[in-house]
């Protein structure tokens, strides 16, 4: 039902409305993860589709693109050494974590989620919390 | 002790593939590799690259400078290591681990290894 609304409603500011809404209700999952700072969800070309954030320091919009060509880069190395794309990177500093999830580069649609929690935030519930939203955002963007 | 002495740590834990220790800027100062496939000057260095990336980035967020890197692929796990940014030797650990690897392992030898590599290297 709701993804018949979306199609009737395309090329409308409506219907941007109702994409947004969509795509950020899937980061809501993670809003309730002990931590949580920002996240975001991006095409594999970096390009921001719905973003999050619950700290004024964190602008994904800004940085997204960046954590984006780390993954890409770190997708062509791992192809090389014959460990096939890498699906997910975490990243650690003395103060958060940072977490990059790929759908899969073959799948229908190849997107990157990407969450920012704190160094003590729980970090196997976020990787559980992407991994889970990972098919629910395929099957809405297909 | 020689620098390659500290990469026999990761050689008995499991599913171990390949380590290499490297200065800042990805010249390899010791390494070691059970798998043909992997060519360590090629993979440290843009590995390297990443991770120096990653620390311009998360220190961009207010996170600081990222101290470990870890990327999961279907057929294994790569995981770097910073000695830190403004610590006595900056130097950087890569080790190569199949999917089902001990990881929790190869990053408490990561840790353990750091002041000591540090002495010798200093």
């Amino acid at each position: 039902m709701v993804k018949l609304d979306r199609f009737r409603a395309q090329d409308t500011y409506e219907h941007i409305d109702q994409e947004e809404e969509f795509l950020g209700g899937h980061l809501a999952r993670l809003h309730s993860v002990k931590g949580y700072k920002a996240s975001a969800l991006m095409t594999f070309k970096g390009e921001l589709l719905a973003s999050h954030s619950s700290d004024t320091q964190i602008d994904l919009r800004e940085v997204g693109k960046v954590f984006n060509d780390i993954f890409r880069t770190a997708h062509e190395v791992a192809e090389k050494i014959g460990f096939n794309c890498c699906q997910e990177i975490v990243i650690n500093t003395p103060k958060g974590i940072v977490v990059m999830r790929c759908s899969g580069i073959e799948v229908l649609i190849h997107f990157h989620l990407m969450v920012v929690i704190a160094a003590d935030g729980n970090l196997a519930l976020s990787k559980m919390e992407l991994e889970k939203m990972t098919g629910p955002i395929m099957a809405g963007l297909s | 002790m020689a620098l390659e002495s500290y990469l026999d740590r990761f050689k008995k834990i499991n599913g171990y593939k390949a380590s290499a220790i490297m200065n800042f800027t990805g010249e390899i100062l010791a390494q070691d590799s059970n798998d043909p496939n992997i060519d360590l000057g090629l993979v440290g260095a843009t590995f390297n690259d990443i991770f120096r990336t990653a620390h311009e980035a998360s220190d961009k967020i207010g996170l600081e400078a990222c101290r470990e890197a870890a990327i999961s692929t279907p057929k294994g796990i790569i995981i770097m290591r910073c000695s830190g940014i403004k610590a006595k030797v900056h130097y950087h650990t890569i080790a190569i681990f199949s999917a089902d690897g001990n990881q929790a392992l190869a990053k408490m030898e990561m840790e353990k290894m750091i002041p000591l590599v540090m002495e010798e290297l200093a």
